[in-house]
């Protein structure tokens, strides 16, 4: 039993070695970012650009035994399909779409009577295919979106598996058979009566060989698809289909002296904090130190007070660039204010994060991000209005 | 001698005494006592004898001798009627449910037949007894103990007819009575009371009136009811009527007949009148179920003969437009032939011209006549042309149709024909382009004995390469297969392990290693966080010191405790001893952040510096 296949970048051992110092941020071996799992304080496990950590995350699917996918050309196939959660820590997936499709034909969204898949638990489903008319053979698209959660935070994957199915001649034999039917007075009736005679194949449907077990569809990352659908990245906007990739660059500007350094979130609960707490540099929780200054550069005391320790926390889920509020005071993004009962916001290019709502002046973050081929490589949080050190310099 | 009856002197007197005197005669005289009185003989106060239905003398002279001789006896007699009485009393009793009841009360007595002289007792010196006076002195003593103690048992409305009450009161009367009379002679032979009627009857009986009366009431509504429905649905008592009245005038028989065949008549015309009115009601049903129809069936064809009308006028406009098309013809036709004419009318002209040009100066109003004749000629020819046309026409249609079926059938035959010239050219052609094929392979043929010896050594050559290159392939794809059954097998394991393992073999430590690693972790570690922690450390120190087999895992943690253990000894501290095993190794710090790496380490851990190659 394996994995889903087709991950871009395998994680190299060395990396997991690495990665055990709680504080690592880059590999020592490989000099690769140490690009953790949301959840990694339970499953250990790293992550790659697409952030599908394969200890989370180890759906498989499997054709049950006994199942036919062999059919006459004008027949149906029942496909009868075992959902399978492979994670060894106790993280249920959660299967919230399936698709199917045929040849080339269009997807066709399957109904689901269950949604939560538990570790090592299956489920079973039952797809039908259509009438399948030609002679020869014909593949099946099985698609599917699963979701893994923590806390607040998901995030969501589309796997694919195809199947190919093998149609044969029909052996019908179709006769008219024309019966006259007369009676006195009655006039002549016609009637036509077709007849299909079908010869039986010898051993009749053939049933898949799999030694009595249920064959295993290797499954392959849809990414794509989630792009396409929106499952991951973003569905609108100028950036719609766009996917921010989890070892994205976050650029920081307008901190002065203060700037981060730019780099990928490392974290290890892969969180960037910010408010006015002190900074991880300072014995701090927070990446960003959040204080607001006058237009005369002196230090706001009043206003600061009315950020949080902890306002803000920064990360990237299903491909997008989420915010969660925990400051009291909430945030503006736009023009919608978001408290911290909102469960999380999502930032888009341009949008301007509005740390104390009440005074939009007061800092605001500006989050520009930039994608190519589809996939957001490099975000910069610029902060607004710069602080007067940064314009100094 | 006469026999003087003894009976009580007045009919209410229970006993009365009868003097000496009254019976002292100077003869002798006779008395008989009858049998239903009681005759108590007394002598000188003490009673003697008594006697029922006796005769006995008194007086005499005789006795009047003896009673100077041997002296004298007061004699007495008491007459006692021993037949029973009744005594009627007026009792009030208070009942169960506390309403007062009044009553009469029968007392049945007699005097005791066994114990007469016990009257005596009642007598009191007076000379008689009446019954009243007998029955009084009942009354008093019985009265609170027999009938208060009887009625107040039941309720008001249960004395009435009750038997058991009676045998009640009858019982305990006839005991007081007893107690209280058996001494005194008397008995008490029977014992009723009939009852008034009380409040609560009376409420009942007001009751049962107003019920009885509602009753009769709704009877006689409902006997009304029945009649009046009756003559509801009796319309022969009306048609009667008359009848009725008529009988009430009969006289004789003939006039009984008369009615007679007169009330069949009118039950006859009556029966008819009946069902003419049902024939007639069938008859409008009839008559209105064919209107309808007949006016479906007319708004049916009137549909029907617009919807035709539309037909018909599509027809119509079809049947015009042949009209005009074969009168356009026919005017194209006459135009041409107008055409036609005045060419021939030309040219005859012209060549009358050219003949008569020297005569030209013959007579031109001759010649005009002759032109004017000449032009009704040729409106007389044109006419006949047209006929002629017409019918050459219709006989060219004709024609026509006969030549295309002669064609049609040509054609058919010429296909045929064609067919099986083509197909002899077909055939021909095949053969020559088979010859032409047998010579072409023959040339080849030559050409490959030619070329034959360069192309096999060409042919070796490739087979070569192609072998070489998939054996090549063979052996990427067995590498390839290498790796994903590996990554396979990693991916195995991990499923069946703890996240600490999977940690441990992620991290390239063996499966075995990382279960005595999980080991200490679980043995050291407080909560699960801690044991991560600790599992992190551990195999990073494992990394360090290049642990490959469990045993060397398990040195290295026993080193550690060995070690451990000395340094606390000497110390005296408290000290993890997993732990103590993961300090003291070379380090390299990071001249970008000054953090410590590992000296191993190609690139900082906290910056991605590189730190060496």
């Amino acid at each position: 039993m394996t994995g889903p296949t087709g991950a871009p970048d395998r994680i190299s051992p060395c990396c997991y070695q690495h990665a055990l110092a709680k504080d690592a941020v880059f590999c020592g071996e490989c000099g690769k970012p140490l690009l953790r799992c949301m959840a990694y304080q339970e499953c250990g496990g790293l992550v790659g650009d697409d952030g599908c950590c394969s200890v989370c995350v180890r759906p498989q699917l499997f054709l049950d035994k006994d199942a036919v996918t062999d059919v006459k050309a004008g027949g149906v196939l029942v496909l009868p399909l075992v959902f399978y959660n492979a994670s060894s820590v106790a993280r249920p997936l959660f299967v919230t779409d399936v698709w199917v499709r045929e040849g080339d034909g269009p997807r066709k969204r399957i109904e689901l009577p269950w949604k939560r898949l538990d570790a090592g638990g299956s489920n079973r489903l039952t797809v039908q295919t259509g009438a399948l008319e030609r002679q020869g053979r014909h593949g099946v698209e099985i698609t599917f979106a699963a979701a893994t959660n923590y806390f607040m935070r998901e995030e969501r994957f589309a796997f694919t598996s195809s199947l190919g199915l093998e149609v044969e001649q029909g052996g019908s034999l179709v006769i008219n058979q024309t019966i006259n039917a007369s009676g006195v007075g009655a006039g002549g009736d016609t009637v036509y009566a077709p007849i299909r005679l079908e010869t039986m194949a010898e051993s009749g449907r053939k049933i898949a060989d799999t030694g009595g077990k249920a064959a295993e569809l290797g499954l392959q990352r849809a990414d794509n698809f989630e792009a396409a659908q929106g499952i991951r990245g973003y569905a609108d906007g100028a950036l719609k289909g766009s996917v921010v990739s989890r070892s994205a660059r976050i650029v920081w500007k307008g901190f002065g002296d203060h700037n981060p350094a730019a780099g990928p979130i490392t974290t290890s609960d892969s969180i960037l904090a910010l408010g006015r707490g002190k900074g991880v540099a300072e014995g701090g929780d927070n990446l960003l130190q959040l204080l607001a200054y006058g237009s005369d550069g002196k230090l706001d005391e009043q206003l600061s007070h009315a950020i949080s320790r902890r306002h803000i926390e920064l990360f990237i889920q299903s491909g997008r660039l989420c915010a969660r509020v925990t400051g009291s005071a909430g945030i503006m993004i736009g023009d919608h204010k978001h408290g911290a009962d909102d469960a999380i916001a999502l930032i888009n290019h341009g949008d301007i994060i509005k740390v104390l709502p009440k005074f939009p002046d007061a800092i605001g973050l500006q989050v520009r991000m930039r994608a190519n081929h589809g996939q957001i490589d490099e975000i910069t949080i610029t902060r607004v209005p710069a602080l007067p050190e940064a314009n100094s310099r | 001698m006469k026999t003087t009856q003894l009976v009580v002197s007045d009919p209410q007197y229970l006993a009365e005494f009868i003097g000496a005197d009254e019976i002292k005669t100077f003869f002798e005289q006779r008395y008989e006592v009858p049998p239903d009185h009681l005759g108590l003989l007394m002598r000188n106060g003490q009673f003697v004898q008594a006697y029922k239905g006796a005769h006995f003398s008194v007086g005499g002279l005789f006795h009047q001798l003896k009673g100077l001789i041997g002296g004298s006896s007061s004699v007495s007699i008491m007459i006692a009627d021993l037949k029973t009485f009744q005594h009627y009393y007026k009792v009030v009793a208070r009942t169960k449910d506390k309403v007062d009841i009044d009553g009469e009360v029968v007392l049945d007595l007699q005097i005791n037949p066994e114990k007469p002289q016990n009257i005596i007792g009642m007598m009191e010196g007076r000379r008689s007894l009446s019954k009243a006076d007998a029955a009084l002195r009942l009354k008093s003593h019985a009265w609170d103990r027999v009938f208060e103690a009887a009625i107040a048992r039941v309720n008001a409305n249960e004395v009435r007819g009750n038997k058991g009450l009676q045998d009640l009161i009858q019982g305990d009367l006839m005991k007081e009575c007893e107690r209280l009379a058996g001494d005194l002679g008397l008995i008490v032979r029977a014992a009723s009371v009939s009852w008034a009627l009380n409040e609560v009857e009376k409420a009942e009986a007001t009751r049962a009136a107003a019920e009885r009366e509602t009753a009769k009431l709704e009877f006689d509504f409902e006997t009304l009811k029945r009649d009046l429905e009756r003559e509801n649905i009796t319309t022969s008592v009306k048609m009667n009527y008359k009848t009725g009245i008529d009988k009430l005038e009969i006289e004789n028989e003939a006039d009984l007949k008369r009615v007679v065949l007169d009330n069949e008549i009118e039950f006859a015309d009556a029966r008819e009148t009946g069902a003419r009115i049902a024939e007639m009601k069938v008859l409008e049903h009839e008559i209105n179920k064919l209107k309808t129809e007949r006016l479906a069936k007319f708004q049916g064809e009137l549909q029907q003969a617009t919807h035709d009308g539309v037909d018909l006028k599509l027809i119509t406009e079809r049947r015009r437009v042949v009209e005009r098309n074969t009168e356009s013809l026919d005017r194209s036709h006459q135009l041409a032939l107008r055409g036609l004419e005045r060419d021939y009318d030309r040219e005859t002209r012209e060549l009358q011209r050219d003949e008569r040009r020297d005569d030209r100066e013959f007579d031109r109003e001759g010649r005009t006549l002759q032109r004017q004749e000449d032009r009704g000629n040729r409106l007389e020819d044109r006419e006949d042309e047209k006929v002629r046309r017409k019918e050459d026409r219709d006989y060219d249609y004709e024609t026509r149709d006969r030549n295309l079926n002669i064609q049609g059938k040509e054609r058919d035959y010429g296909f045929d024909t064609r067919k099986k010239e083509v197909d002899v050219g077909d055939k021909e052609e095949y053969a020559r382009i088979a010859r032409q094929r047998e010579q072409d392979k023959a040339a080849r043929d030559k050409i490959k004995d030619l070329q034959g010896l360069e192309m096999d050594i060409e042919r070796d050559r490739l087979d070569r390469r192609i072998k070489e290159a998939d054996k090549a392939h063979e052996r990427d794809m067995d590498q390839r297969k290498l790796e994903a059954q590996r990554e396979a097998d990693r991916l195995v394991l991990g499923a069946k392990m703890t996240p600490e393992q999977i940690l441990a073999v992620n991290a390239g430590l063996s499966p075995a290693v990382a279960k005595v690693l999980e080991e200490q972790a679980k043995a050291q570690g407080v909560d699960k966080a801690a044991q991560m922690d600790l599992m992190r450390q551990m195999v990073e120190q494992a990394n360090r010191q290049a642990v490959r087999s469990e045993e060397q895992a398990r040195a290295m943690f026993q080193a550690g405790m060995n070690g451990a253990v000395g340094v606390a000894a000497g110390a005296g501290g408290k000290g993890n001893p997993v732990l103590g095993i993961l300090a003291g190794d070379e380090t390299v710090e990071c001249p970008k952040c000054t953090r410590v790496n590992p000296a191993k380490a190609k690139f900082c851990v906290g910056c991605g510096e590189q730190l060496r190659k």
